[in-house]
């Protein structure tokens, strides 16, 4: 994960598939032990994506948080064998991957607060927040998402879903087995609680 | 939620809200005021989540960094839309005797499928039902028949009959059962509309034919409405009797962890979800969850967490709310749900209480008790359920079941085994000189590296805390230091792992230490001189920019680039990143001539290699950056043009790294005032971002903010105003409403106003970009307050307020001084600019200006010596400058020739 080298495509990325798709296969028949074995392979592609886009010094391309978990689901599952459960399954993996991803950077960022610098806005060198969303947001999104977990783990599931993974609303009813309107529901209700936790609702008249 | 239980205040105004939000909103504000009566604390908080619902444009509408596609669907981004997948395991042709049709429908377990006899022995319509887990060792498989023999003798008009059973090809036990006609349980009374009392008789039917499975000593375990058929003539058919059992895994063990996830959460007991001991509670339970259905049109919880663990969490923090209640809460509150609402209330509220019990001894002690309250309920005889609490919080089943909670830390450490171990090999891939050498020894080393991290995250030791990444990396360096110190060489490759880790999630502080003690150990191991030695220098000075620690990195990088060069050779790939590294460092320390000299160096290898590609086509982009920064605009612009050129042809024209070198052209243009010449690449720049970036990305507002400049200096401000506040509006949105990115488009706002005439809105607009600078440096010492004030003050000029004007220049100029050379063009500005407002103060004052004279004059001349000293003599600067001094000298005379002619 070198900033300056671009890696070939490990020739063990097929039989890393397979192990995914294996993995995924074992989860969905109970084995509780799947889901452990397979966080780690799923965050770890989705870091070695995001290693790529970002490390086109001097570029600095920021990373997209959603390309890249899409980019690991082709990567790393089996489009021929996957059976449509289990993709939802990878999803929710990756969405919770992803989230600490970003979350860990945005407090890196705002512990470090670097880049207040002088320069003028520029492509060369835009400013560290790789989710198009400012890192307070990011850290205060996470807590909000905390407590929405407290109070309905559903509900905070498909926020992460729709917000880390960019799932759409009818994808994530089918990686829920939801139906769309129930879906619907609780997302639109679970971003009422995050705008009202994270204080962006209007005032009360 | 502050006060609230986590979960219960919540999800009950939840389920409010989701019905206002099915309200046409005309109809809200009465809801609410009927609300406001009966629970005045519970209507605010509706109305402040109505309030948090209205709200537009919020971040959480798109995905976390949006993907190509303005409609925040990543499914059309192209090249990364994941096709949708419907397929489902293909059935088999035939099993047994059986000939599989057309497929019936899909469950948790498995797939039903239409089949009938094929042997000709005699006809006979069965459904086909194919399980998911497969039995595919001789001992399970064994098992699997002995308990179908069990289930054949289940004999009950009530239960389905499996007439025939086997393991097919992938070791996919099947079942053959007696084809009902039928509806779910639910369904059947909500299609038919039927009656509470007669729901009531059903579910009573369903437990009698439960009562006697129990008897033979058999536990359905997944009991819910797709396996409680009724069929069209009223009688209730149970399905898939004890199939839950056959699927467990071990016998001996109790139903595990693992074998939860064979059921359906919503109707599973919750020592099922916890992998307790399954008894016949549990068919209570999922009765009393049918029950509830039955009665309240919803099913008690809906629990859709995917991982055991979670579901295990959410179990512990549910609180049941009665049936009645959930009935009274209903969106379209009619008078049906209202008199089932009386009806529930009392013996069949406590009844169903009383089945869930989340603790299975206070539960009914058989489903036989529950089936006789039931009974004695239709009777209108008091019922046993009444004697016990009607509510029951799970808090004191939740403390008991903490331990088990708390296994999400597990997860937090497998990843990080998998950072490390992947790091580490590709590392050993990329061709360090002795990797192969130590890689055996070093993999088993790693292994126990790994084992031992495991132990360390144990959640009995962390007592249960859940450990984040970083938290990982943090034990895993630790660990490293101690108890690898007989392994230096091991130990060295896995903090360079762990750094570089750090490094990419951008906690460049903890990365540094690790990156210093992995080039320690490699020096001492492998000598100073060494490849290896080089490797830990090149990523040490590759983060050294991020922590101004600009000195060292230089070193380090060199040291690093004269290994390299050394051991092999002035012409390789490996020598030329570390120009290029080194010259990114460089110019970022401002040595732009230096840096200049390391991308041609790194430049020229590539030539010689023949290498042109995406890497060659970023390092000539670097180059023209330095060419320009030391004034070399024409090897500038060329540079720039030959990076979009390499990566046209090598990376294709819709490569995103193109939008770089093109906005860095198009810049460059402006600069020169070639304003025809810069427009082309700046729209290609922005069509490249929004697609890459789409338009909610910092990207994009860039990519606005410089076309729109453009066109504000080409004198297009009707066209650049519509850019610029979009600019504003994007960064706003991406960065927050504080970030000093949005003063930029906002300054170039003001100028277009200014140019338009209407000072006091570009002062409105230049105050609040001074604002955002002056948050951003809140010393307010630097140089884009200074650029700010410098703003201000000439809308306020404009404006006739001398006086404030005077202050901010003078501001301006006393940051400007201490900041930068004094002969820089800033400088100059900020004194023509004053200079200018003590002329007109002098104007306006008359002969008692003496002061403002005599100073205008200086400020003029000093800010002409700078522009002759900067720039070619006849430069506009320079012509202004001497315009401005000429005219203040002719005032005096102009003064004097209108008092003589309009004497007092």
């Amino acid at each position: 994960m070198s900033h300056d080298r671009d890696e070939q495509e490990p020739a063990g990325v097929a039989s890393q598939r397979s192990e995914v798709t294996l993995l995924l296969d074992e989860w969905s028949r109970g084995d509780a032990g799947a889901f452990d074995r397979l966080m780690p392979l799923v965050y770890r592609e989705l870091k070695a994506i995001a290693a790529r886009q970002m490390r086109r010094e001097p570029a600095g391309l920021t990373l997209q948080a959603t390309a890249v978990v899409h980019e690991a689901y082709l990567r790393l599952v089996d489009q021929s064998r996957v059976q449509w459960k289990n993709r939802g399954h990878f999803f929710a993996v990756a969405a919770q991957a992803m989230r600490r991803i970003l979350v860990d950077h945005a407090r890196a960022r705002q512990a470090a607060k670097r880049g207040g610098g002088h320069a003028a806005p520029s492509l060369e060198d835009p400013p560290a927040v790789e989710s198009g969303v400012s890192p307070l947001e990011l850290l205060a999104l996470d807590l909000a998402l905390d407590r929405l977990a407290a109070a309905d783990p559903d509900q905070a599931r498909i926020v992460e879903l729709r917000f880390f993974a960019g799932l759409t609303l009818e994808e994530t009813a089918e990686v829920e087995e939801r139906s769309l309107a129930a879906v619907n529901r609780d997302w639109r209700t679970a971003r009422a609680f995050l705008h009202r936790e994270l204080g962006m609702a209007a005032p009360a008249p | 939620m502050p006060s609230d239980p986590p979960g219960t205040g919540w999800r009950h105004l939840r389920d409010l809200l989701a019905c206002e939000l099915e309200l046409p909103a005309g109809e809200r504000p009465e809801r609410l005021r009927q609300l406001e009566i009966a629970q005045p604390a519970i209507a605010r908080e509706l109305a402040d989540l109505l309030r948090a619902d209205a709200v537009e444009s919020s971040f959480l509408d798109r995905a976390a960094s949006p993907v190509i596609g303005s409609d925040g669907d990543p499914a059309s981004g192209g090249e990364v839309a994941p096709e949708r997948l419907e397929g489902v395991l293909r059935p088999p042709a035939r099993l047994g005797p059986w000939r599989i049709h057309e497929q019936l429908g899909q469950g948790g377990m498995g797939t039903v499928y239409r089949a009938e006899r094929a042997d000709g022995a005699f006809e006979q319509d069965v459904a086909i039902k194919i399980l998911r887990r497969s039995v595919d060792t001789p001992d399970l498989q064994r098992r699997f028949l002995r308990e179908r023999q069990l289930l054949a003798q289940l004999d009950h008009p009530a239960i389905v009959k499996i007439i025939d059973g086997g393991v097919g090809p992938e070791g996919l036990p099947w079942f053959a059962l007696e084809r009902v006609a039928g509806l779910p349980i639910t369904r059947f009374a909500a299609d038919g509309k039927l009656s509470t009392r007669h729901r009531v008789r059903l579910l009573r039917d369903v437990c009698a034919a439960v009562d006697a499975a129990h008897r033979r000593l058999v536990v359905h375990r997944d009991l819910k409405p797709s396996n409680l058929l009724v069929t069209p003539d009223g009688r209730v058919k149970l399905l898939d009797f004890g199939i839950a059992k056959v699927l467990e895994v071990d016998e001996g063990e109790a139903l595990t962890q693992a074998g939860s996830r064979l059921l359906t959460p919503q109707y599973a007991a919750p020592e099922q979800i916890l992998g307790e001991p399954v008894t016949t509670a549990v068919d209570v339970y999922a009765l009393g969850v049918v029950l509830y259905e039955l009665l309240a049109g919803a099913v008690p919880f809906e629990r859709a967490t995917t991982t055991p663990a979670g579901l295990a969490l959410e179990v512990a923090n549910e609180t049941l709310i009665p049936p009645s209640r959930r009935l009274l809460a209903e969106c379209a509150m009619n008078l049906d749900s209202r008199r089932r609402a009386r009806e529930v209330t009392g013996d069949l509220d406590a009844i169903v209480m009383k089945a869930l019990r989340p603790e299975p001894a206070e539960r009914y002690a058989s489903v036989a008790a529950l089936a006789a309250d039931l009974e004695r309920h239709l009777l209108h005889l008091p019922v046993e359920a009444r004697s016990g609490n009607r509510r029951y919080r799970f808090g004191r089943f939740a403390r008991r079941h903490r331990g088990l909670l708390a296994g999400g830390a597990g997860l937090a450490l497998t990843l990080f085994a998998g950072i490390s171990t992947t790091l580490y090999e590709a590392r050993v891939a990329r061709g360090e000189r002795d990797a192969a050498r130590v890689q055996a020894e070093t993999s088993r080393r790693v292994s126990e590296f790994m084992a031992h991290l495991f132990q360390q995250a144990d959640p009995a030791r962390t007592r249960g805390a859940l450990l984040t990444a970083r938290e990982v990396l943090a034990a895993g360096a630790t660990h490293i230091e101690r108890d690898l110190a007989g392994d230096p060489k091991v130990q060295a490759s896995l903090l360079l792992a762990i750094g570089a880790v750090d490094r990419d999630l951008g906690l460049f502080d903890e990365a540094r230490p690790l990156l210093e003690r992995a080039l320690d150990l490699r020096r001492r191991n492998f000598g100073p001189e060494d490849l290896a030695t080089a490797e830990a220098q090149f990523e040490l000075g590759s983060l050294d920019r991020y922590l101004d620690k600009i000195r060292q990195g230089r070193e380090l990088l060199s040291h690093a680039l004269a290994i390299r060069e050394r051991e092999l050779g002035p012409r390789h790939l490996e020598v030329a990143r570390a120009h290029s590294a080194l010259g990114i460092l460089l110019r970022f320390d401002g040595d732009s001539p230096a840096a200049r000299r390391e991308f041609e160096s790194a430049l020229a290898i590539a030539a010689a290699l023949g290498l042109e590609n995406e890497e060659t086509g970023r390092w000539q982009n670097s180059y023209g950056l330095v060419l320009a920064d030391v004034g070399d605009n024409s090897g500038a612009e060329s540079s720039y043009r030959r990076s979009i050129d390499v990566l046209q042809r090598t990376a294709g024209a819709d490569n995103p790294l193109l939008a770089l070198p093109l906005d860095n052209l198009g810049m460059l243009l402006r600069g020169e005032e070639r304003f025809g010449e810069a427009e082309p690449p700046l729209r290609r720049a922005l069509a490249l971002v929004q697609r890459t970036w789409g338009e909610h990305h910092v990207q994009f507002g860039t990519a606005l903010n410089s076309l729109g400049t453009l066109l504000m200096d080409s004198g297009r401000c009707p066209e650049a105003i519509p850019l610029l506040r979009r600019a504003v509006d994007v960064y706003t949105a991406a960065l927050g409403p504080e970030h000093r990115f949005i003063a930029y488009p906002l300054i170039s706002q003001g100028d277009c106003e200014m140019n338009s005439h209407r000072p006091s809105e570009a002062l409105t607009v230049y105050r609040r970009a001074l604002a955002l600078r002056a948050g951003a440096h809140p010393d307010g010492e630097d140089e884009p307050i200074a650029e700010g004030r410098d703003r201000v003050g000439t809308a306020l000029l404009a404006l006739g307020k001398l006086e404030e004007a005077e202050e901010e220049f003078r501001q301006a100029l006393a940051i400007s001084r201490r900041n930068l050379e004094p002969a820089s063009p800033p400088i100059a500005e900020h004194l023509m600019d004053l200079a200018d407002c003590l002329e007109r103060a002098w104007n306006r004052h008359g002969r008692a200006g003496g002061r403002e004279l005599v100073e205008s004059r200086a400020d003029y001349t000093e800010a002409l010596g700078i522009f002759r000293h900067l720039y070619p003599a006849g430069h506009t600067s320079i012509t202004r400058a001497t315009a401005a001094l000429a005219r203040l000298e002719l005032r005096p005379l102009a003064q004097a020739r209108d008092q003589l002619s309009h004497p007092r």
